[in-house]
């Protein structure tokens, strides 16, 4: 791949892709830049904020209503599992549970259970549990991944 | 072929493993109610009671023969299948040929019990091992991110 940088005097940085035919892969670049140091809008009991998606922990849908967790914040966001699934990088962000979806980057530990399920702690220190289907996905994914390397 | 000979090896070394506690403990136990001589026919059975056990054990507990299965299900596996084994053993000595006491159903029951913690114990190991394993993969896939989004 060519990457080539122009410094100009324009107002608003642009990313063209040049490539002869899009593909699953361009398609997946284009998202990455789209959502490159992206915010989710929230709301909070102060107001609304923007919320990097780098600090986001993990998302969870109670009631219908889908929250958003941070270190220490929680805050709720207008989208559903699935939308929030379309727009966010799949390689960081992966579904645990029919009402969770965590950031990998943010995930500190896992410990299998008793029951096949997977414990993950995150780096503050709470816990979540990914069910049994998905943690198999996981572990798929991450032994791929190392295989990889 | 590998997990084939892996399943032999674990049938001989555990068929001569719980054979020779089992021959201790009844040598002790004959000695300390005065009994003057073990029966062939006792030996015998023991000898085919272990050699069951460690057929179950090898074939529940390698990929020989069953292919995929997790951990928790071959311990389970393992269990329902020594409660069936035990069962017969006791018929077989004569043990559950009436009702039985109160103690042979202790003992019965005891044996279970033991095996059953002895199973959370060997599942503790496991787990901590397999975090230990899933945290390494988690931190390389981490590093690996990292850098592609340095890239």
């Amino acid at each position: 791949m060519k990457i080539e940088i122009k410094e100009e005097n324009v107002n608003e940085t642009e990313v063209v892709i040049s490539c002869r035919r899009m593909d699953e892969k361009i398609l997946r670049l284009r998202d990455y830049i789209a959502n490159f140091g992206s915010k989710i809008c929230a709301k909070s009991e102060s107001g609304i904020e923007h919320v990097s998606v780098s600090e986001i922990y993990y998302f969870e849908t109670v009631d219908n209503r889908t929250f958003l967790y941070t270190e220490k914040d929680v805050f709720e966001v207008s989208m559903r599992l699935y939308e929030l699934e379309e727009i966010l990088d799949s390689r960081d962000f992966f579904r645990i549970s029919r009402t969770q979806i965590m950031n990998i980057n943010h995930a500190a530990r896992f410990k299998p259970e008793i029951n096949r399920t997977l414990t993950a702690t995150m780096e503050n220190g709470e816990k979540i549990n990914i069910s049994r289907k998905y943690s198999a996905e996981i572990k798929r994914i991450l032994k791929e991944s190392s295989e990889v390397l | 072929m590998n997990e084939m000979k892996r399943m032999l090896e674990w049938f001989r070394n555990v068929t001569a493993f719980i054979y020779a506690w089992l021959t201790l403990l009844l040598v002790i136990q004959a000695n300390v109610s005065n009994e003057a001589s073990l029966s062939a026919a006792v030996l015998w059975d023991l000898f085919v009671f272990s050699a069951l056990t460690a057929a179950g054990f090898s074939v529940i507990f390698t990929k020989a023969i069953i292919k995929k299965l997790s951990f928790i299900g071959r311990l389970n596996c393992m269990m329902i299948y020594f409660v069936g084994l035990e069962i017969g053993f006791f018929c077989k000595i004569g043990l559950f040929t009436t009702y039985g006491s109160l103690i042979e159903w202790l003992i019965f029951f005891g044996i279970i019990a033991i095996l059953y913690a002895l199973c959370l114990v060997i599942f503790g190991i496991y787990s901590r091992r397999k975090e230990r394993e899933y945290t390494g993969l988690l931190d390389q896939y981490k590093i690996k991110r990292e850098k592609c989004r340095d890239e």
